[in-house]
């Protein structure tokens, strides 16, 4: 039981490392497009053939390059949590309405400001849903890292089937299981609040 | 052609046709009008069972319409939306040769009509039949849903509010085709609407519901010389008759819908919203609607602060009329004054409408030329 | 690099025999659940309020971690082809299911009107007008469907279903480079390939009177 808490709490560390990276680039590559926009197709074509890349083939190639451990899962899970991060947060900004925007520098306030009083704020919900996408999908990638070689709770149900033992698959798969549906729960939680505050005010 | 016998409609509890009678003859355009939830689309959809009646019989040529299948009841009855609705994915063509195809008409039979139809709006054939929707304007598109509702020469069309989402001049247009289609074809109509002109232009008998209920039936002619009551009297009053139309008071020259917001508003909402709505002040009110002041553009961009709302921008120095004040008074502070607007007030202080040079000028051309088409 | 080729060109048939049977699977699998998701998910626009408690599920199943369901599927059905192919299935319901209910409800009601009021019957309104309008919608599951699996369909080389899976799961167990290249590119190729083709299926698809 102690070992399962104990991989339960590193398959998080993995999952979140590799998304929280996703989040620093993603979100600012996702304003810097809003500004550049003729190479937002182009990026995001990118991610998006990324996106579609076979999980085990990209983890395997990665680990060709970059040696087992969780350092090549969470470069994989940075690609990977790159696309919905990019799209949502570009999405978004290009959401807020043109009026609010003429309103903040009708009132003499600087890009950044703009930025950070007005389109961030506003776009927050749609980034935030782009995040949760990602860290689901992050935890069913950090399942396959055992893989190359990773830690996390794929190493039970990848023991199990590899013994054919009903007892070791469900001691990995019931948590993770337990992980994704709360996470998703929780994060759809969260950006209703969002929603909900901002029709508000 | 149409008979409604002792027709009731409810929902639950609430009745929307209340005890219907209407006989609608062969070769007539009638006109069913009246305010909004008097139950004059009810009435149209029953006719062929997109709604059933509750109680009572409809009868088509002196038969049940419940006795018969409502797929094949359609198929004999032209039917026009306000939405259009013509098929996008589907060719001109294709879109008018619905019905016909679906009654089994051979392709050679279809394309014939369908030209033949074209012709009749002065559509070319050759230029419109193998376009889209999408690449017609929306008066084109709802002359197609008018040849779609003909194609398969149904004696009977119906027609809910056609033209209600087409701009002045080419729903006139519609109006005249429709009128003269009508005529060559000896169809039978029966339209919807909640606009009078269209109604008087276009009608041989005008049907006036409230409520649930006939309230006068009538030529255009009869129903203007001889209305049944005060309500019929005003309706027409209201929309056509400008012949008693006078300005005494600024209520006959005011905009009747300023705009105007509560004072807890955020300084770039009220800008989003002036910019929205052309206007470059917001009339300010309390919760009960009474004037607190007004707040300009100006004054935002220049004193405003993101994220704060309005209320310390507010101007109270606003002139005020009372709602009975003589429209020429009106008109002579506001020019003396050199004032952008006056704001009408009622006796408890709420807001009732804004008075503008604009807001007169319109008053004063709709008696001149007794234009009040687009309200 | 040049040690790669020589081994493409050495196991060309390995990697061509695995390839086929990885498409055949993929395949095979998305036409099975294309065949149960467009029919369900026509049905459940008909039935509101059923759908809104499957499409919960189907939700939260799409949320677990495809290993997890592919461990699953090794207890219920055993090793093999059928029990990968049976959760590789039922894994590709859930997009298209999803997209024809959304495609369908989102068809705007006046064409609905419009044709009862014509006097067609409901299931020519569904072939005439429903369908069509939300075809493309239905095409754009069907292909987020198809890349998934054909990712999926490495992992569940596990429990034996063959294909490019095969020789990545090889390659990593043997720390062979080659290998694990011979699979992982030409299943990357695979997925870029199937997703711009069906993307232009869709393309074609859509009617012209839709297109933009």
């Amino acid at each position: 039981m102690e070992k399962i808490l104990i991989t339960v709490v590193d398959h998080l560390q993995i999952a979140a490392t590799g998304v929280l990276i996703a989040v620093l680039v993603g979100i600012t590559m996702g304003i810097v497009l809003t500004r550049y926009k003729p190479i937002a197709g182009f990026v995001m074509s990118v991610t998006d053939i990324i996106q579609t890349i076979p999980t085990l083939a990209l983890l395997s190639i990665l680990m060709i390059m970059f040696g087992l451990g969780n350092a090549t899962v969470i470069i994989g899970l940075f690609l990977y949590s790159l696309l919905p991060i990019i799209r949502n947060t570009y999405v978004g900004i290009l959401s807020v309405d043109e009026g609010l925007i003429e309103a903040g520098l009708g009132m003499g306030m600087t890009k950044t400001q703009l930025l950070f009083k007005v389109e961030l704020p506003i776009a927050l919900p749609i980034i935030l849903s782009g995040i949760r996408i990602a860290f689901i999908t992050a935890l069913g990638i950090t399942t396959i890292g055992v893989l190359i070689g990773a830690g996390g709770l794929g190493h039970f149900i990848w023991r199990g089937i590899q013994m054919q033992n009903t007892r070791m698959i469900l001691s990995g798969a019931i948590p993770v299981s337990i992980l994704a549906v709360g996470a998703d729960l929780l994060l759809g939680f969260l950006e209703n609040k969002l929603v909900k505050r901002a029709k508000r005010a | 052609m149409v008979r409604f016998e002792n027709v009731k409609k409810a929902y639950n509890d609430v009745t929307v046709i209340e005890d219907l009678n209407l006989h609608i003859k062969e070769g007539q355009l009638v006109v069913l009008i009246g305010p909004s939830g008097c139950g004059k689309t009810t009435t149209l959809k029953m006719i062929n069972r997109i709604i059933e009646p509750t109680s009572g019989s409809i009868y088509i040529d002196g038969e049940d319409i419940t006795k018969v299948n409502p797929v094949m009841l359609r198929r004999k009855i032209g039917y026009v939306i306000q939405q259009i609705g013509l098929f996008p994915n589907m060719t001109i063509a294709q879109n008018v040769e619905i019905i016909p195809k679906l009654l089994g008409w051979p392709a050679d039979k279809r394309r014939k009509r369908t030209e033949e139809l074209l012709h009749m709006v002065d559509m070319s054939p050759e230029q419109y039949a193998d376009r889209y929707p999408s690449e017609l304007s929306g008066g084109q598109q709802q002359r197609i849903g008018v040849l779609r509702a003909l194609a398969a020469e149904p004696p009977l069309v119906l027609m809910d509010e056609p033209f209600g989402a087409l701009d002045p001049i080419t729903r006139e247009s519609l109006q005249d085709e429709v009128k003269r289609l009508q005529k060559k074809l000896k169809k039978t109509i029966v339209f919807v609407t909640h606009d009078m002109d269209e109604a008087l232009k276009i009608a041989d008998v005008i049907v006036l519901m409230k409520d649930g209920k006939i309230v006068q039936a009538a030529s255009p002619e009869e129903l203007l010389s001889n209305p049944a009551n005060d309500f019929v009297a005003q309706f027409i009053g209201k929309h056509r008759l400008n012949d008693g139309l006078e300005i005494e008071t600024v209520e006959d020259v005011m905009r009747h819908d300023p705009v105007t917001v509560t004072k807890d508003i955020g300084t770039s909402e009220s800008v989003a919203l002036m910019k929205r709505k052309g206007v470059n002040s917001l009339l300010v009110v309390d919760d009960e609607g009474r004037l607190e002041g007004v707040v300009t553009v100006d004054k935002i961009r220049k004193q405003g602060k993101a994220g704060r709302n309005i209320s310390e921008l507010i101007d109270k120095d606003i002139r005020t009329i009372p709602t009975n004040t003589n429209a020429r008074e009106a008109f002579d502070i506001l020019i003396e004054d050199k004032l952008d607007y006056l704001a009408v007030v009622d006796d408890k202080n709420k807001v009732k409408g804004l008075v503008t040079k604009t807001s007169i000028v319109k008053a004063l051309a709709e008696v001149v030329w007794k234009d009040n088409g687009h309200e | 690099m040049s040690e790669f080729f020589a081994f493409v060109v050495r196991e060309q048939d390995l990697i061509i025999s695995n390839m086929l049977r990885h498409i055949y699977i993929s395949l095979l699998a998305v036409f099975i659940g294309t065949l149960i998701a467009v029919p369900l998910g026509i049905w459940l626009t008909r039935k509101r309020k059923i759908a809104n408690y499957i499409l919960g599920i189907t939700g939260i199943i799409q949320t677990i971690p495809s290993l997890v369901l592919l461990g699953l599927a090794l207890i219920i059905f055993g090793l093999g082809v059928k029990p990968a192919l049976i959760v590789l299935s039922l894994y590709s319901i859930l997009p298209i299911l999803r997209n024809t209910y959304t495609g369908i409800s989102e068809v705007d009601d006046m064409y609905i009107e419009a044709a009862k009021g014509m006097g067609m019957k409901n299931i020519q309104i569904l072939y005439m007008v429903e369908i069509p309008l939300a075809l493309p919608v239905i095409i754009a599951g069907i292909r987020i469907s198809l890349i998934y699996i054909i990712s999926w369909a490495t992992l569940a080389a596990l429990i034996g279903a063959g294909g490019l899976g095969d020789l990545i799961w090889t390659g990593l167990a043997s720390y062979d480079k080659n290998l694990i290249y011979g699979g992982a590119i030409p299943a990357s190729i695979l997925a870029l390939v199937v997703g711009a083709l069906i993307g232009f299926i869709q393309k074609i698809a859509t009617p012209r009177g839709l297109r933009r």
